[in-house]
């Protein structure tokens, strides 16, 4: 009897493990590229931001509608004269080493690390911050030197991340190696180019929202291995799908696809002020040679041919769908006859020019979709494929004539327009450089009002998309692949994946 | 014998500086600029410059030489620029995996290359002699990238 009973403990307790390993969910994630270093100030890449996500908290989040909602900080609040943020952290939250996290955290985060860390990439998000003031235990004051209404953006992305001071006082330049954050999940392991481990933070302050146990990002590079992969079960959701494969996964019920319009976008640069080849081109001289170009484009065709439809049209800095895209220019409609009459205008009817492009193959399909389009305009474009260091090197030189360049995008509209459009900027390869753009563009950083922004930035699409430094060509779309057992996923249009409310049935 | 062996490590130096050398100089053939590209999408100019001091980009092309040449003699393979881990630790991280390959294929290669060879000897000209020479002959022209395909068992 007492034999029988032991063997049915013994039976129970294999069966509880078992089922419990069974509750144990594991999501492995086919990223595009192995991460950079895992340190919020010194990160650079998109695909670290992926891991990020999962791993460090942030002040702020922005939501499917680009809104700035909070994540460790509770709420903020401007000054009068907009040149100090006051914000509010959560209480209660720790770091994965149980250090705790209050306003000397947050200061430390701010300035002793993103600031002046040698070679942080936070610096230039973070300028206009000057010194910072703990308040009180859960208050921090950003003083700033001027309005700056893109830092509630910023501080929703890296420069906004809090990593326990203790770690990153002790390893320095090497916490990447191993770090230690605030997020849902905590690092276990990485092996370079294999893998990324992370496990779920038992102390975690939105812990209700977790059910993952455990999350081993996989980098596989070839986006068809990353897919056959998915299809095999060794990954339940891959990222950055191929558009062409969406067909196939539609038919089979076990996946899902998701996707949304991305904050960045594919234009071609124009050198209108770089270097004195702008002034030898007809396209670089002559704006109406530029309107010409862009009246020749049929932004549709582009995105058929060269994104297998994955991708929204637009022609401006942000997507349509973005509440500051400016509705007094819309998307022009193609007009070859409009455009021939340009160019006959102008003088020049069959003006020649070279179309750099990096040897991505979606940039060199959309060269190639422009090349012929033009033609019927009566432009000669001949295409120069560019291996990409080179061509930025080439671009940053000036030259060149035309330059077809994507950009991943920031969530305030101003880190998709100053940086290219501001004099001398550092990527305004176009050489745009015209002040009463500068003076907008200011004017558009010290305003904190949306409504206010927005008509800031109808001034500024009315100049700018006339002159055309940068011709907008279209927002791909981010596209992932998953399991149907994975519920819970949000689509953002940063393209980062939010592991609150994952859940593998 | 003696003096053999250090003539052949002596003439290892020059062969192993010319090499460097040679590697060195094809990585400075990459066009670009490396720090442009690490520096990330922003291209912020303060972490360029910040990058090219730390690197030694600046330098001439000699001087940076010394820089790697002096690390690599020191056990310092430098840096990934990637991950910021030592390159060292990287490799240490696959070299258990390398050697446990290489040993056993050095001990099944010798176990049969031995067994055959003392066969071809003592039975010379004789038909096991020919079937251990078909089959050296045969192990030696097939391509060990298209066998290790072929050997992975089915599951």
């Amino acid at each position: 009897m007492r034999t029988r009973s032991t063997i049915g403990t013994a039976i129970a307790v294999v069966a509880a493990l078992a089922a419990s390993a069974g509750h144990a969910q594991q999501l492995r994630f086919g990223l595009a590229e192995d991460p950079d270093v895992l340190d919020p100030t010194l990160a650079r890449t998109f695909v670290g931001r992926v891991v990020f996500a999962a791993l460090c908290d942030k002040l702020f989040d922005i939501d499917e509608k680009l809104n700035i909602v909070p994540q460790l900080a509770t709420g903020y609040e401007w000054s009068a004269d907009r040149k100090a943020l006051t914000i509010k952290l959560r209480k209660g939250v720790t770091f994965h080493d149980g250090e705790k996290l209050d306003a000397a955290a947050a200061k430390f985060n701010n300035i002793e690390r993103h600031k002046t860390m040698a070679g942080s990439n936070r610096r230039g998000e973070l300028a206009p911050v000057t010194t910072v003031d703990v308040v009180d235990e859960s208050t921090v004051k950003l003083n700033l030197s001027a309005p700056f209404s893109p830092l509630l953006a910023a501080l929703a992305d890296r420069a906004g991340m809090m990593v326990s001071p203790k770690a990153a006082q002790a390893e320095g330049d090497k916490f990447g190696a191993k770090p230690v954050c605030s997020g849902p999940f905590r690092f276990v392991e990485r092996v370079a180019q294999d893998r990324i481990v992370l496990e779920r933070y038992p102390n975690y302050w939105n812990k209700g929202e977790i059910h993952l146990d455990k999350i081993t990002y996989l980098p596989i590079v070839d986006s068809t291995v990353r897919l056959a992969n998915l299809r095999s079960g060794q990954l339940d959701m891959i990222e950055r799908m191929a558009a062409s494969d969406i067909p196939s996964l539609k038919t089979d019920s076990r996946f899902k696809v998701a996707k949304i319009t991305e904050i960045g976008y594919y234009g071609i640069t124009i050198n209108v002020g770089k270097s004195d080849l702008s002034q030898k081109n007809p396209l670089g001289k002559d704006p109406r040679v530029r309107e010409a170009f862009e009246l020749a484009l049929d932004r549709d065709g582009i995105v058929q041919v060269a994104m297998d439809g994955e991708a929204a049209v637009g022609n401006q800095w942000v997507a349509p769908t973005n509440p500051y895209y400016a509705r007094n220019i819309p998307i022009p409609k193609r007009d070859v006859a409009r455009a021939k009459a340009l160019l006959a205008e102008a003088g020049v009817p069959n003006p020649s020019f070279t179309l750099m492009t990096p040897t991505t193959s979606d940039a060199q399909k959309i060269a190639q979709v422009v090349q012929a389009m033009e033609k019927e305009a009566g432009f000669d474009v001949k295409i120069q494929s560019t291996e990409f260091a080179t061509s930025l090197d080439m671009a940053d030189k000036g030259q060149f004539d035309a330059y077809v360049l994507a950009w991943s995008g920031r969530a305030d509209p101003d880190g998709n327009l100053y940086s290219f459009d501001f004099c001398k900027a550092p990527l305004d390869y176009a050489g745009y450089c015209k002040p009463e753009v500068d003076d907008l563009l200011n004017r558009s950083r010290s305003a904190l009002d949306v409504a206010e922004r927005k008509k800031l930035y109808e001034q500024i699409a009315a100049i700018v998309l006339k002159d055309r430094p940068i011709v907008y060509l279209f927002h791909r779309h981010w596209l992932w692949a998953h399991t149907a057992k994975l519920s819970g996923l949000r689509t953002i249009p940063d393209g980062l994946v939010r592991v609150q409310g994952l859940k593998l049935n | 014998m003696l003096n053999y062996l250090v003539q052949r490590l002596a003439t290892i130096v020059p062969t192993l500086f010319f090499v460097s050398i040679l590697i060195f100089g094809l990585q400075q053939l990459l066009p670009g600029d490396p720090a442009v590209i690490l520096a990330g999408e922003d291209r912020d100019p303060t972490v360029v410059a910040h990058l090219h001091q730390k690197l030694h980009l600046d330098e001439p092309l000699p001087v940076r030489y010394l820089y790697w040449a002096g690390g690599v003699l020191r056990g310092d393979l430098g840096e990934s620029q990637r991950i910021q881990k030592p390159v060292l630790e990287l490799i240490m991280e696959k070299l258990p995996v390398t050697l446990e390959l290489a040993l056993i294929a050095i001990v099944i290669a010798l176990s049969i290359g031995i067994t055959a060879g003392i066969v071809s000897a003592v039975y010379k000209d004789s038909a096991w002699d020919y079937a251990a020479n078909v089959f050296a002959l045969w192990g030696l022209s097939t391509p060990n990238f298209w066998l290790g395909i072929m050997l992975i068992p089915r599951i």
